[in-house]
């Protein structure tokens, strides 16, 4: 008699637990993580200590972090809405803590990069061109990349002219980097109508540079023929 | 030390099946590191790697940190340290053997752990030669601190959890170090800072052992991150970082095991 009493009060108990978490769930289940844009960016001292002392460990799991920043529990953010002077700081951060990984520079570039406002662009672009400076590996690559999105997506060809300038200077530092990179600047200025200027400069390219490939006179040839007759 | 003793030891490691959970949490840990490292944009292998590494270890840890606590506190429950200690057998005989044991169920985690490391990824091999000893040398300096904490606390999760309070300390210790260096403003964060520096005494360098840098770029270009305390050391840095590690083992191997058996040696049974 005790124990069929035990178990008909443990049903009811039972019954009541599922009417609670049900009335739980009805309140709750509409309820999602909010966004409150680009949160500070840590410290890298900050970002070591989260990591147990292990600065790659710290560096890897803030990556996974800045990918998926916003992007998360149902919910895509255009890239205009993101803080960029934010953003910015934890790329920086980012890159002091690994310099040699080029996550952060390839995730600014080709995905931060393609904001459609200016302002924003410019941010990645100044980044960018810091990490194009290492003398690490071929980093050089970034500041081309910086050139190319000052050109078409900040749409400020003065700024990419002078990276182009800054990449062509950088050459005499690193002459393993290819001769295309000297072309940069000559292609901008004649973006910029500066036809002429942009001539004597490749003249002066084919005269100076020693280790040009064939094709690569060829190419400069052909454009500064193509030039002259138009 | 007494061989029974290690091999007693080794046998309850294995009816306590923490191999055999290790599999499991090392096969969980691969998984989540694999997916996690195939989310991102690019250097997936990179991702995977560390996170494998870094979760590995810290899953390694707590293993051995709870194995060790909850077998020696059980020793005390039911009995079987008086038992022991009734037969041909010293108390620092006791200790030393238990160390012995301890640091050897450390060491075959760290080399699983090593192991599976490289078999399952491409880590520089060079660098995870590295990161293997030292992981070897960090195991098996956690057993003996968890054997000595288990010893000195009466409660077997209070000592588990001292653990890894001073496991994080420990890691932890050179960035704590770089801050308390900083010129302080006010009379009690000098105060802390020299503290600081007391306790960083007692405690081992794990920041300098097992960074997962190693295993992405080998040891030959660390130093993104330097510590300040070990690049402005002229000594440390002349003897090298695999010496350093070894002499840190050596040391506070000495230390702790002191410290279990002048505790043990005071025990009233």
């Amino acid at each position: 008699m005790k124990l069929s009493s035990a178990s008909k009060s443990c049903k009811i108990s039972l019954a009541l637990a599922v009417i609670v978490i049900s009335a739980i769930w009805f309140v709750t289940h509409d309820v999602r993580s909010s966004w409150y844009n680009v949160p500070p960016a840590p410290t890298p001292t900050g970002l070591k200590i989260s990591a147990l002392g292990d600065a790659q460990l710290a560096y890897r799991q803030a990556g996974l972090s800045l990918q998926t920043m916003g992007d998360t529990g149902g919910r895509v953010v255009p890239l205009n809405a993101y803080d960029y002077d934010e953003l910015s700081k934890w790329f920086r951060t980012l890159y002091g803590l690994d310099s040699r990984s080029d996550f952060v520079p390839m995730l600014a570039a080709f995905y931060f990069g393609a904001s459609q406002d200016s302002e924003d662009v410019t941010k990645v672009v100044d980044f960018l061109e810091d990490v194009g400076y290492s003398t690490y590996g071929e980093k050089w690559r970034w500041l081309v990349h910086a050139v190319y999105l000052a050109r078409y997506r900040e749409k400020d060809t003065d700024r990419a002219l002078e990276l182009a300038k800054k990449l062509a200077e950088l050459r005499l530092e690193k002459p393993e980097m290819p001769v295309w990179t000297l072309h940069m600047a000559p292609f901008i200025l004649a973006d910029l109508g500066e036809d002429e200027a942009a001539d004597e400069l490749l003249k002066v390219i084919l005269g100076s540079a020693k280790d040009l490939h064939p094709n690569e006179i060829n190419f400069m040839m052909n454009y500064l023929d193509r030039q002259s007759q138009n | 030390m007494s061989l029974p003793i290690i091999k007693f030891v080794s046998l309850a490691a294995l009816r306590d099946k923490i191999l055999v959970t290790f599999f499991a949490i090392i096969l969980i840990i691969a998984s989540l590191s694999g997916f996690f490292g195939s989310a991102l944009v690019t250097e997936q292998p990179d991702f995977a790697l560390v996170y494998k590494g870094g979760g590995l270890r810290m899953a390694g840890i707590i293993s051995l940190v709870l194995f060790v606590c909850f077998y020696v506190r059980r020793a005390f429950d039911t009995k079987e340290v008086e038992y022991l200690l009734t037969r041909p057998l010293t108390r620092l005989q006791y200790i030393l053997s238990h160390s012995a044991a301890f640091a050897l169920i450390a060491a075959v985690l760290a080399a699983l752990i090593a192991l599976i490391i490289f078999f399952t990824a491409s880590p520089d091999t060079g660098g995870w030669m590295m990161w293997s000893y030292s992981l070897v040398i960090e195991f098996a300096l956690m057993s003996l601190i968890a054997m000595f904490f288990a010893l000195v606390v009466p409660s077997a999760a209070g000592a588990a959890l001292i653990c890894f309070a001073f496991y994080a300390l420990a890691r932890m210790i050179g960035v704590l170090l770089g801050i308390s260096s900083m010129p302080a403003d006010n009379d009690l964060m000098m105060a802390l800072g020299k503290l600081m520096e007391v306790i960083s005494i007692i405690v081992p360098r794990f920041d300098l052992m097992g960074q997962s840098e190693w295993l992405v770029y080998g040891t030959s270009q660390t130093g993104g991150f330097e510590i300040d305390r070990w690049a402005s050391s002229d000594a440390a840095k002349s003897i090298g970082l695999s010496w350093f590690i070894y002499l840190q083992a050596v040391g506070f191997s000495f230390l702790v095991i002191t410290a279990s058996v002048f505790d043990f040696s005071r025990k009233q049974f």
